[in-house]
């Protein structure tokens, strides 16, 4: 048969209609991973004027630009977006875009999930932003310690917002991980056996791991303070003995692992691009694949790092202080693979790669001064001032926008088919690492000088004026370099080169597919003999019989885990409209239960059920020829 | 084809995977087993976080449980009556792998049967506790009755599981999805019967245990 039949019954199998019912029922991961990407890039935008807004407010002593209650809101949104709404789900988005097509899957194993986690991390986003709307948004942090948040010292609606939004939101994080697992572990092109995976594939598990291992406990401890607030249970409240601390235990708990989950995939993204820059294959692929799953496995034995000023047992802190540096080898192991490519290599320098180099030694000035933080008396001396404010700033924007940034210039020409303007990204990653640097090291200073986090403002007499005027015009820099950014992705999205489906002559197989990838993928599945498909001398899709097009139904190849040895035909869902659906009655269940209406709860919790079955109920799909 | 040929032919042929291979591929019916055992992965870390309340809380009381440990006659009973459940469950799985669909069925009815039955009981159990303590007293009743109450939710989302594979058209290996429903919803009940027997462990015969040690206590 000729390719452009199969290629028209592949389409017609798998193409979403152009239209406003298609677009609420699609389940196709590419137009999800840009949701999600887009998405999470207007929470950055809102998280980034609320940085400004704070900065304008700290940029002399004794402004009254901010009420300290408004300041303690929007700094706590501040965080609270940027560390939940957009340094995670950022990542996601690459993740749901690209997985798929470098395993050479059709689609993500539960297409339908997929849509799912999206509406709803969309909606728990916009149900905490709708605080603002009432004038009761979060004002605890990021981190919303106890006893501050109960409800004699919080009164109203904020907190409740918090823990609702984050329960809401961890239902998302739980989905989307168990999809990745899935993805990763049972639809691998045959062939692409573990030791040939790419190793964005182990940071994509590593993190989605981590997501559903450590997120259940920010639940129960968004569970507990609920009760505490709203029913009288007596969790937190230490005058009716319960304890203070179990926030902070299980808040850590949680937290200190979601910090690798906004990390790994984006050193994951580093090990994709820095390679092909490089124009050779990373130096210590195994030591780097390993070295990434073990900073995810010992995530979880450094949360109390986070406690040393609370007056734990010597013993105690002195195990986490130890596994706190420990951790650093695993990071520092991949920073020398990273550092050894460069050395063989022979670099080419695009905006991406300068994000990546950059990348590299900001990150490599934040676990510095992490390992400095690591050291009890040290933490003690410092704790609660700006110097962890520049530590959180150089290790989260450092290991997490520098990567988003290099794989935006990087892959948004295959997403879409253009490629970037160069000369604005160079621009915009000059004013980027500029202005960073000025908005976060002066904050070493500041805190070294006493100022601590956390202040609405501060008097004249404290010498911390200059510091912090540089600091506010490096954040507004920062700003123009992402607008300058966005700017660049509207206009190459439009007028931009045609980017052709492999513009960097890369190896893993999303480039094998034309730019922008049809619905489908590839047309054949591809079959794998290396590490580097694109590179060497196997033709992926050779096919002569068509045994591999599957273009009777929507299936995907499913292959074992380990040596994806093809092992079954996996059929896969059409698009609906169900998950929305199932989304909303969340949603409906998340205001329910902010307004206090437990029983009208019901209505919701039914029809999520009924919805639930309608979904899972087997039927008759589209079937071509 | 078996996965050695598979691996023999790679490299020596471009076309490693034969076209009879991928024809002769059965419609796989594993998927949604890996996203069960994550979900209950997820959902283990939820009662560990539960549990490790439970004695974080206690650690700084001078007696845990504070006021007299729960009774023991009524949660005894529904372990029994989990087990049972279970039994039931697992002899149904065997009999559908022999292809007795309908026997399968009345399985996971009866599975339905006795967790109704632990849910009649546990809200017995839970009815008379709160009678001598209630739910807003201090910290031990706030833990136990939220570990009690996340526990009765989940049995409640596994008898809907059991109740929706029981009426689905087919239950062996299928064309179309959701494939081997009868093994996840099994799994799923497995898990929340363990951490019953789990609960029972720490929070009923633990504080007997403490008490008889330290009569002191009483």
């Amino acid at each position: 048969m000729s390719s452009s039949a199969i290629s028209a019954r592949l389409t017609y199998l798998w193409e979403t209609p152009q239209t406003l019912w298609g677009s609420l029922t699609t389940v196709d991961h590419k137009t999800l991973g840009l949701r999600y990407l887009i998405t999470s890039m207007v929470f950055l935008v809102a998280g980034g004027i609320e940085a400004l807004i704070l900065r304008l407010q700290l940029a002399q002593p004794g402004m009254k630009l901010l009420a300290p209650e408004t300041y303690d809101q929007i700094f706590t949104m501040h965080g609270s977006t940027m560390i939940y709404w957009y340094a995670a789900p950022i990542l996601s988005g690459f993740s749901v875009y690209l997985v798929p097509l470098m395993i050479g899957a059709r689609d993500m194993a539960f297409p339908r999930a997929n849509a799912f986690s999206y509406w709803t991390f969309l909606f728990s986003g916009i149900f905490i932003y709708t605080s603002f709307l009432v004038g009761q948004a979060p004002h605890a942090g990021w981190f919303a310690y106890t006893p501050y948040t109960l409800k004699q010292y919080s009164p109203g609606l904020g907190l409740d917002y918090f823990a609702i939004a984050l329960i809401f939101l961890t239902i998302s994080q739980t989905v989307g991980g168990i999809n990745f697992l899935v993805t990763i572990f049972r639809h691998r092109a045959p062939g692409m056996s573990v030791n040939r995976m790419p190793i964005f594939m182990y940071s994509t598990s590593t993190s989605s791991v981590l997501s559903i291992l450590a997120m259940p406990t920010l639940c129960v401890a968004c569970v507990f303070l609920l009760l505490d607030r709203n029913w009288g249970t007596h969790f937190y409240d230490i005058s009716h003995g319960g304890s203070t601390l179990l926030w902070q235990q299980l808040f850590w708990f949680f937290a200190h692992p979601w910090v690798y989950i906004i990390f790994l995939p984006a050193t994951g993204m580093i090990s994709m691009l820095l390679p092909v820059f490089s124009r050779r294959p990373i130096v210590g692929y195994a030591y780097v694949a390993i070295s990434t799953v073990l900073t995810g496995a010992f995530g979880f034995g450094v949360w109390m790092h986070h406690m040393f000023a609370t007056g734990e047992p010597l013993m105690s802190i002195s195990y986490f202080s130890a596994a706190s540096m420990m951790i650093s080898l695993f990071s520092t192991i991949q920073i020398y693979a990273w550092i050894a490519t460069l050395w063989k290599g022979k670099p080419v320098l695009t905006t991406s790669m300068c994000f990546a180099l950059a990348f590299v030694a900001v990150f490599i000035i934040g676990g510095l001064n992490g390992v400095i933080t690591a050291l009890i008396p040290f933490d003690w001396q410092l704790n609660d001032s700006y110097w962890i404010v520049a530590h959180i700033h150089y290790v989260l924007v450092g290991a997490n926008l520098f990567p988003v940034l290099a794989g935006f210039y990087y892959w948004l020409p295959k997403m879409t088919g253009r490629m970037m303007n160069e000369r604005i990204g160079m621009a915009s990653f000059w004013t980027i690492l500029i202005g960073f640097n000025a908005a976060f090291f002066p904050m070493h200073f500041l805190g070294l000088m006493g100022m601590p986090r956390r202040i609405y403002t501060y008097s004249t007499g404290m010498g911390w004026s200059d510091w912090n005027l540089a600091v506010t015009v490096g954040a507004f820099l920062l700003g123009a370099g992402i607008l300058l950014t966005v700017v660049n992705f509207f206009v190459s999205a439009k007028y931009g080169r045609p980017a052709g489906p492999n513009p960097w002559n890369a190896d893993t197989l999303e480039w094998s597919t034309p730019s922008p990838p049809p619905p489908y993928g590839s047309v054949h599945i591809p079959t794998v003999q290396s590490r580097h498909p694109l590179w060497d001398e196997h033709d992926e899709e050779y096919d002569p019989e068509d045994a591999r097009v599957l273009d009777r139904e929507r299936m995907t190849i499913s292959t074992t885990w380990l040596d994806a040895l093809p092992v079954g035909l996996a059929k896969m869902p059409e698009d609906s409209i169900w998950p929305l659906v199932l989304s909303l009655a969340l949603s409906a269940i998340a205001g329910l239960v902010l307004v206090k209406s437990m029983w009208w709860t019901l209505a919701p919790i039914v029809l999520g059920l009924a919805v639930t079955a309608a979904w899972l109920w087997p039927k008759e799909e589209k079937h071509a020829g | 084809m078996n996965a050695n040929a598979l691996l023999e032919s790679n490299g020596t042929s471009r076309e490693w995977v034969s076209a009879q291979a991928i024809r002769d591929l059965p419609i796989d019916q594993d998927r949604g087993t890996g996203a069960m055992a994550w979900f209950i992965a997820s959902e283990a870390m939820v009662f560990l976080a539960l549990f490790f309340s439970y004695y974080y809380l206690g650690h700084s009381q001078p007696r845990w449980p504070i006021g007299d440990p729960p009774a023991l006659t009524l949660p005894t009973a529904m372990v029994f009556v989990l087990l049972l459940s279970c039994i039931a469950l697992w002899s149904g799985g065997r009999r559908l792998r022999q292809g007795r669909e309908l026997s399968a069925r009345g399985a996971l009815l009866l599975t339905v049967l006795l967790g109704c039955g632990f849910l009649v009981l546990n809200a017995f159990a839970y009815d008379s506790e709160s009678r001598i303590q209630p739910v807003t007293q201090n910290p031990y009743t706030s833990i136990f009755y939220t570990i009690g109450g996340v526990h009765t939710a989940h049995l409640i989302l596994g008898l809907l599981f059991l109740l929706y594979a029981a009426v689905l058209p087919r239950l062996g290996p299928t064309e179309k999805p959701p494939h081997g429903s009868y093994r996840n919803a099994a799994m799923y009940w497995y898990f929340v019967s363990v951490v019953w027997l789990v609960m029972y462990a720490i929070m009923y015969i633990g504080p007997h245990h403490t008490v008889a040690a330290n009569p002191a206590l009483h």
